[in-house]
């Protein structure tokens, strides 16, 4: 359940009026620093669980695609650092939606991503173990909204946190859940 | 490790296959975590936003300009054009030549101004009354095409109805109207010229 490992501690990111309360002009060389190790820590913590969430949403997608969006998104998350309140689900948002746009260019009209995925290997250029890359084959079988809801509650954010990130509401996310969660167990075989 | 109001199996009833689907999808995830930050180079991937930043900042560095005046955002506009797309030869042949048209166009415009406004060149056969006669420029001529306007006269600044009359042949000063002198228009004024 957890996938928090030691290595990659997630920061405490304070939120934006902590942050702009903490910049005083008098020290603001100090300051800067202090972001600049903030927003070190954020990227460092985050950006391969985003390029993960991204991977596991678009079935279809490399990891070089993936990181191309996230990065976009830390991108624009560090211009614009001391408007947003909630970076984390800022990040999954933006780049989700980066995704969306890229496979949309790429050919892929946006509405055959909430089809039923075929099975693409995503994981392709990642060296990821045999039972690893089977369970990334099942949940590329459930229907995008519910693998997207999987993947976010896998990636600790709160229902109230994916029903903003989604754009829908809390009851859609639990039965969105809840059927993911059958639909993975009848493809894995767990009864 | 989820969080509380997610309960232990998120979305599921707490079963023991929720528990093996949890097993399965953290052991997935956890794997899929290390390769890719095996595959990634975050170092890059940090001094790519730190140039992306940058760029974005550089135009407000402009001493004296900011981003709101119009000619901040041309500035603004024009520096980050050049910064983030290389601008093709074409595009600044066409600003330069639009440059020097504009600025032969006001240089025209000041001499001509000057010229007309020119001080003690305003006699009836004086350069400007030539250019008022060509140009069209001469307000005096609307009027002496058009008697009986002399509300219009009365409302001429003093010296304008004086240059328009003729101030040397007719005796009277700069400071002196037709309405001064008891006449209804420059017709009047011509016939009374006439008589004298």
């Amino acid at each position: 359940m957890d996938d928090t490992d030691a290595t990659v501690p997630v920061p405490d990111i304070p939120s934006a009026a902590t942050r702009d309360n903490a910049i005083d002009d008098q020290e603001w060389d100090s300051d800067a620093s202090v972001l600049q190790e903030e927003w070190d820590a954020c990227y460092r913590a985050e950006m391969p669980r985003l390029i993960r969430y991204l991977m596991k949403c678009f079935g279809d997608s490399d990891m070089h695609d993936a990181a191309d969006a996230a990065q976009g998104a830390f991108t624009e998350l560090f211009a614009n650092w001391n408007t947003v309140r909630s970076p984390r689900a800022w990040l999954w948002t933006v780049a989700f939606r980066q995704m969306l746009r890229q496979n949309a260019s790429a050919g892929y009209p946006v509405d055959m991503l909430r089809q039923e995925p075929t099975a693409v290997p995503a994981s392709a250029r990642l060296e990821l173990r045999e039972e690893t890359q089977a369970v990334l084959g099942r949940l590329r079988q459930v229907p995008l909204a519910q693998r997207q809801v999987l993947a976010l509650i896998y990636d600790q954010f709160s229902y109230s946190e994916i029903a903003q990130i989604t754009g829908t509401s809390e009851d859609a996310v639990r039965k969105n859940a809840e059927r993911a969660r059958r639909r993975m167990r009848e493809l894995l075989g767990i009864t | 490790m989820l969080d509380q109001n997610q309960m232990i199996h998120p979305g599921g009833s707490g079963d023991d296959g929720d528990a093996a689907l949890d097993a399965a999808l953290v052991a997935a995830d956890e794997d899929m975590l290390t390769a890719i930050s095996n595959g990634l180079d975050l170092d890059r991937g940090l001094a790519q936003v730190a140039r992306a930043r940058a760029d974005t900042a550089a135009p407000a560095r402009i001493a004296g300009i900011t981003g709101t005046g119009s000619l901040g955002i041309a500035v603004t506009a024009l520096t980050r054009s050049t910064w983030v797309h290389v601008a093709p030869t074409g595009m600044w042949v066409v600003l330069a030549a639009l440059s020097v048209a504009a600025v032969m166009v006001a240089g025209l415009w000041l001499i001509l101004n000057y010229w007309r406004d020119r001080p003690g060149d305003r006699g009836p056969g004086g350069r400007r009354a030539g250019m008022g006669m060509g140009m069209g420029m001469g307000r005096a001529g609307v009027r002496r095409a058009c008697p009986g306007f002399s509300w219009m006269v009365s409302a001429e600044p003093p010296a304008f109805a004086a240059w328009a009359g003729g101030a040397e042949e007719t005796g009277l000063t700069r400071h002196t109207t037709i309405e001064h002198v008891g006449l209804d228009s420059y017709q009047d004024l011509g016939h009374d010229l006439a008589g004298r």
